[in-house]
C-alpha cells in the first residue's frame, strides 16, 4: 500500500489529468448515461456514448490537464453524440416493433396522479417519437436542468429555439399521454 | 402546413411556461392567444395542462432508477464498432480501474464527491482536527499518519467568527488542491463538524494519555438530545467505537424552556427518557442525568468517569447549531475529545449535498434533492450487541418528570417499542393506501411517526429503510408501490428540510428566498386569536386547530389548509404560525416547523411561481366531503346538517325562513376570496418589485 505521501507527492501532469478525469467521471457518469439512455431509448448504446463522451473528455484533459471542462461540455458531448448516433440510424421517427432490447427502459414506467385516478404514461415510448433536436432541447431541460439559455449555449442555438422545441415535444408528448390514457 | 407568427410566438411562450420562465406579462400574452386561437389551445392546452405534462417528465425523473454499470457494457459490446471501441473501453477501463484502485473508502461511486486522493485524505483529517486556538494563528493540518503537515491559518473576525482559512505551507499538496482544501476548511470552520463514518479518533485508537493509559480503555461519554433510543443510532455507535459508553443525559435551560412551551411535549419527553432508562438497566447500565449548563455537566461527568471524550448528534436548527459549535470548542478547550454526528436524518446533509457537486451547499429545490437522496444509501446502525456501556459509578439525578415541567402524564405511547409498532402498523395497514387517503383526514392513514422521529425514539433510517423493503415487496401491486414511493417522497421532505437548516441555518428566522426578505407580513389581525383558537368560521381551519389543541397533533393535509389561512387570508406573518403551533405539538424540530411554514408561505424552497392559496371551504368540500372529520372536532357543528354550515357559498338566491335556530358555531372572520386576491395583488407587487 502506498504511503501518503507517495500518494500525494507524485502529482504530475498525467497524474493530474487521471485526477480530474475520475473526478469527472464519478460525478457525472450516472448522468449523462441516464441522460443518453432516454434520448436514444436503448441501454447498451447509452453506455456506449457515454463511454465515448468520457473518452473524450479524457483526451482533452491528457493534452492539457488545466483545462475547465463543465457540465456543460459533457452534456454537449452527450448531446452531439446522441444526435449522431439517432441520425446514423435514422430511427428517429420508428418505434421499435421489438421492445426486447428497451426492456429496462419499458419497466420504468411513470404514474401521473391525477386527483384520485391514477394513469400510468411509457415516457419512453413518448420520446421516442421526438425528432433529436426536441428531445435534446426536452431532456437538457427538465431532465438535466438546465434554464433555456443554458441549454441555448450547450445546444448552439438560442433561447427561443430551445422553448419551441420544447413546446413541441410537450405537445407530443401531451398526444402521446392521450393515447396511452384512452 | 404554414403557422401564423402569433402561433409561433405562442409556442416560444408554452416553452417558457413549461420551463417555469415565463413573467406575468407572458403568461398573460399566452391566455390572450389562446383566447382567440383555438387551434393552439387544443394543441398546446392551457397553462395547468402544461404544467401537468412538465410534471409527468418530471416524476419520471425523480423515478429514474437505472444504474450504469459502465464496467458491464464492456464485455457485453459486440457489433460493428469493435474495433473502435476496442480503443475506447481500454482507455475507459484504466480510469474505472484508477478509480477502484488506492485508498479510498470503498463508498458507492455516485455519492464521492470529485475529490482527488490528496482532498480526501486533508477532509478526513480535518473532521477529527483539533481547532483550539483560531484567534488568526497558524495551526498544524496533519494529514494522514502525520506524514504531511500543513499549516493552515484561519481569519476570524470582530467577534471571533471564523472568516476564511487558507493552507498556507503544504510542501506535498499541489496549490490548486490546497485552495480548494482551504475552502472547505473555512465552510468546515463555520460549522460544528460532524464526525465521518469511521473516522479514527485524533491521535488515532492506539493513542494513550498523559498517564499512559490508552485511550480505547477509557470510556466515552454519549450525550443524549434528541435520540432517545439504544437501536440503529449512529451516535452510539460512534461512541461505542471510542470506548465503553456513559449515557448522560442534560437538561439545560435551552430543553427546560421547549419543554416549558407545550405540556404534551414535555409528558412525551419524560415518558421517552424513563423508557430509555429502563432499556439502558436492562443492559447493565442507566441514564447518568445532570441538570444544569451542558459543558459544565458534560465536563464534571466525564472528569470523574476519566471519559476521553463525548459525542452527541447534531441540531439543525440555528440556534442548535450555534450551540453545539460553542459546546464544542468548550469541550476541546478541556481537552476533551468533541464529537457531533448526524443522527436524525436518514442521509446526512453532507451526503447529498457532496452528490451535487462537491461545493457541499446543499440544494435548494426539493426535485433533485429528491434524486440524490433515493440514490444514497441509507447507513445502519443495527448492531446493538456491539455497544459496552460503562459501570454505573457515577451518580445522577433523578429523571425528568412531567411535574417538573408542569406538564401531565403522556397519554402518547412514548419510547423506542411503540415508535417502532407504530411504523409496522403504519406500513401493514396504512401505507399501501397512502396515495388515495393521505389527504383525508376523517380516514387518517398518515404515519403518525412526527414525535418518535423529533424525539428519536425511531430512527429515521430505519424508517427509511422499512418503507424501501415494503416497496420491493414482490407481492405489492403497483398502486401498492405507488403508494410507499409516495410516502418516501413524504418522508425525503424531512431531511430536505433538515439540510436546508443546516447549510443555511439563518433559515429560522427569515425566509430562504432573499427576494421575500422584506415582504410587509401583518404581525397581528382581529382574527388572529379567532384562528388560535379554532374560531374562524371556516370548519376545516377551525377542526384542525381543534385538533392540535386536544391531542398535539394535526393532520398533514389540514396543517398546510390553516397554514395558508394564517398567511393568506390574514396575511400573518408565517413566524407567528410557528411560534404558535410549537405551544401545542409535540414533536420539537424547528427546522422542520420553519421549513414547512415557508414553503406553505411561499417565501422558501418551493419553486412554484406564486404561493399555493387553498381555499378552506373548497378542500373542506373535496377531503372531507361527508363532514366526518369536521363533526369530529368541532362539537357545534355535529348535528348541523351539511347545507347549514358557514363558509358554504349559498347556491340559492332566495332569503332562507330561519326554520331552525341559527348553528352556534361561529361565522367566517374573513371572506376568503377577497382576501386572497387581496395578498396574491401585495404578493405580485413586490415579486415584480424585486
Amino acid at each position: 500500500m502506498k504511503s501518503d505521501v507517495e500518494a500525494c507527492r507524485g502529482l504530475d501532469a498525467t497524474a493530474l489529468a487521471q485526477s480530474r478525469a475520475e473526478s469527472l467521471v464519478l460525478a457525472y457518469q450516472t448522468k449523462i448515461a441516464r441522460f443518453l439512455r432516454r434520448m436514444v431509448g436503448d441501454a447498451e448504446v447509452a453506455l456506449d456514448l457515454t463511454q465515448d463522451v468520457f473518452l473524450s473528455a479524457y483526451r482533452l484533459l491528457a493534452a492539457d490537464p488545466r483545462r475547465e471542462l463543465t457540465p456543460g461540455w459533457l452534456y454537449r458531448a452527450a448531446t452531439n453524440a446522441g444526435i449522431s448516433h439517432l441520425r446514423r440510424k435514422k430511427i428517429l421517427r420508428i418505434l421499435p416493433l421489438d421492445r426486447e432490447v428497451d426492456r429496462p427502459c419499458a419497466s420504468l414506467r411513470t404514474w401521473r396522479v391525477d386527483e384520485q385516478s391514477v394513469a400510468s404514461v411509457d415516457l419512453q415510448a413518448a420520446l421516442a417519437r421526438l425528432n433529436a433536436d426536441q428531445a435534446a432541447a426536452l431532456l437538457l431541460t427538465s431532465y438535466a436542468g438546465y434554464s433555456s439559455s443554458e441549454a441555448a449555449g450547450i445546444l448552439g442555438t438560442t433561447a427561443d429555439a430551445v422553448r419551441q422545441r420544447v413546446c413541441r415535444a410537450m405537445r407530443t408528448l401531451r398526444s402521446t399521454m392521450r393515447e396511452g390514457t384512452e | 402546413m404554414r403557422v401564423a407568427p402569433e402561433c409561433l410566438s405562442a409556442e416560444r411562450l408554452a416553452g417558457a411556461i413549461a420551463l417555469g420562465e415565463a413573467t406575468d406579462a407572458e403568461r398573460g400574452r399566452y391566455r390572450a392567444h389562446l383566447a382567440r386561437c383555438a387551434r393552439c389551445l387544443d394543441q398546446l392546452g392551457g397553462e395547468r395542462e402544461i404544467e401537468r405534462v412538465m410534471i409527468t417528465v418530471a416524476h419520471a425523473r425523480d423515478d429514474e432508477r437505472w444504474e450504469p454499470r459502465l464496467a458491464g457494457a464492456r464485455a457485453a459490446r459486440r457489433g460493428v464498432r469493435a474495433a473502435g471501441i476496442a480503443t475506447a473501453v481500454a482507455a475507459l477501463l484504466v480510469l474505472v480501474v484508477a478509480v477502484s484502485w488506492g485508498e479510498r473508502p470503498k463508498t458507492p461511486t455516485h455519492l464521492r464527491a470529485p475529490l482527488s486522493a490528496a482532498e480526501s485524505r486533508a477532509l478526513a483529517a480535518l473532521d477529527t482536527q483539533t481547532f483550539a486556538a483560531p484567534a488568526g494563528r497558524a495551526e498544524s493540518l496533519t494529514v494522514g499518519a502525520s506524514t504531511i503537515s500543513a499549516s493552515l491559518r484561519v481569519t476570524v473576525d470582530g467577534r471571533g467568527v471564523p472568516l476564511r482559512c487558507t493552507i498556507e505551507r503544504a510542501p506535498a499538496i499541489a496549490r490548486w488542491t490546497r485552495r480548494s482544501v482551504g475552502r472547505r476548511c473555512t465552510r468546515a470552520y463555520r460549522r460544528p463538524r460532524p464526525a465521518a463514518k469511521g473516522n479514527a479518533e485524533p491521535g488515532g485508537s492506539a493513542a494513550a494519555d498523559r498517564n499512559g493509559r490508552p485511550m480505547a480503555e477509557r470510556p466515552f461519554v454519549y450525550r443524549f438530545t434528541k435520540d432517545l433510543r439504544l437501536d440503529d443510532h449512529a451516535g452510539l455507535a460512534a461512541a461505542a467505537a471510542r470506548g465503553a459508553v456513559i449515557p448522560l443525559l442534560v437538561i439545560c435551560s435551552s430543553t427546560s424552556a421547549r419543554l416549558r412551551r407545550s405540556p404534551r411535549r414535555a409528558a412525551y419527553f419524560c415518558a421517552a427518557v424513563a423508557a430509555l432508562d429502563a432499556e439502558l438497566r436492562e443492559r447493565g447500565s442507566a441514564l447518568v442525568v445532570r441538570r444544569g449548563e451542558p459543558a459544565d455537566a458534560i465536563v464534571s461527568v466525564a472528569r470523574a468517569a476519566q471519559a476521553s471524550g463525548v459525542a452527541w448528534s447534531a441540531g439543525y436548527d440555528g440556534a442548535a447549531i450555534e450551540r453545539d459549535r460553542a459546546l464544542q470548542m468548550q469541550l476541546e478547550e478541556q481537552g476533551l475529545a468533541a464529537l457531533i454526528v448526524h443522527d436524525a436524518p436518514a442521509v446526512p446533509p453532507d451526503e447529498t449535498a457532496a452528490a451535487r457537486s462537491g461545493s457541499g451547499v446543499g440544494y435548494r429545490a426539493f426535485a433533485p434533492y429528491f434524486d440524490a437522496w433515493c440514490a444514497a444509501p441509507v447507513a445502519s446502525y443495527e448492531y446493538p450487541l456491539l455497544l459496552r456501556f460503562a459501570a454505573t459509578t457515577t451518580s445522577s439525578q433523578a429523571l425528568p418528570s412531567p411535574g417538573e415541567f408542569d406538564a401531565r402524564e403522556c397519554d402518547v405511547a412514548a419510547g423506542a417499542v411503540a415508535a417502532r409498532r407504530t411504523l409496522e402498523r403504519f406500513l401493514r395497514e396504512d401505507a399501501p393506501h397512502y396515495a388515495a387517503a393521505a389527504t383525508d383526514p376523517a380516514n387518517d392513514r398518515t404515519s403518525h411517526l412526527s414525535a418518535h422521529l423529533s424525539f428519536g425514539t425511531i430512527s429515521g433510517r430505519a424508517v427509511a429503510r422499512a418503507a424501501a423493503v415494503r416497496l420491493n415487496d414482490p407481492f405489492a401491486i403497483g398502486e401498492e408501490r405507488l403508494s410507499v414511493r409516495l410516502f418516501l417522497r413524504a418522508f425525503a421532505h424531512r431531511d430536505f428540510f433538515f439540510q436546508l437548516a443546516w447549510f443555511h441555518p439563518e433559515t429560522g428566522a427569515q425566509a430562504l428566498q432573499e427576494k421575500m426578505r422584506d415582504f410587509q407580513w401583518a404581525q397581528t389581525h382581529p382574527a388572529l386569536e379567532a384562528w388560535r383558537e379554532g374560531a374562524t368560521g371556516y370548519p376545516l381551519v377551525d377542526a384542525g386547530v381543534r385538533q392540535l389543541r386536544a391531542t398535539g397533533w394535526m393532520h398533514p393535509h389540514v396543517r398546510a389548509v390553516a397554514a395558508s389561512f394564517l398567511c393568506f387570508d390574514l396575511g400573518v406573518d408565517w413566524r407567528i404560525g410557528v411560534d404558535e403551533w410549537d405551544r401545542w405539538l409535540i414533536e420539537d424540530d424547528e427546522a422542520l416547523a420553519c421549513g414547512n411554514w415557508q414553503w406553505i408561505a411561499g417565501v422558501g424552497a418551493d419553486m412554484a411561481q406564486y404561493p399555493r392559496i387553498y381555499n378552506p371551504e373548497r378542500q373542506r368540500r373535496r377531503y372531507d366531503p361527508a363532514g366526518a372529520y369536521v363533526r369530529r372536532w368541532i362539537g357545534e357543528l355535529a348535528h348541523v346538517p351539511l347545507d347549514r354550515w358557514y363558509g358554504r357559498p349559498s347556491q340559492s338566491r332566495q332569503l332562507a325562513l330561519a326554520l331552525e335556530p341559527a348553528p352556534a358555531y361561529a361565522k367566517p372572520v374573513v371572506d376568503h376570496g377577497l382576501a386572497a386576491r387581496n395578498f396574491l395583488r401585495r404578493y405580485r407587487q413586490h415579486a415584480s418589485k424585486a
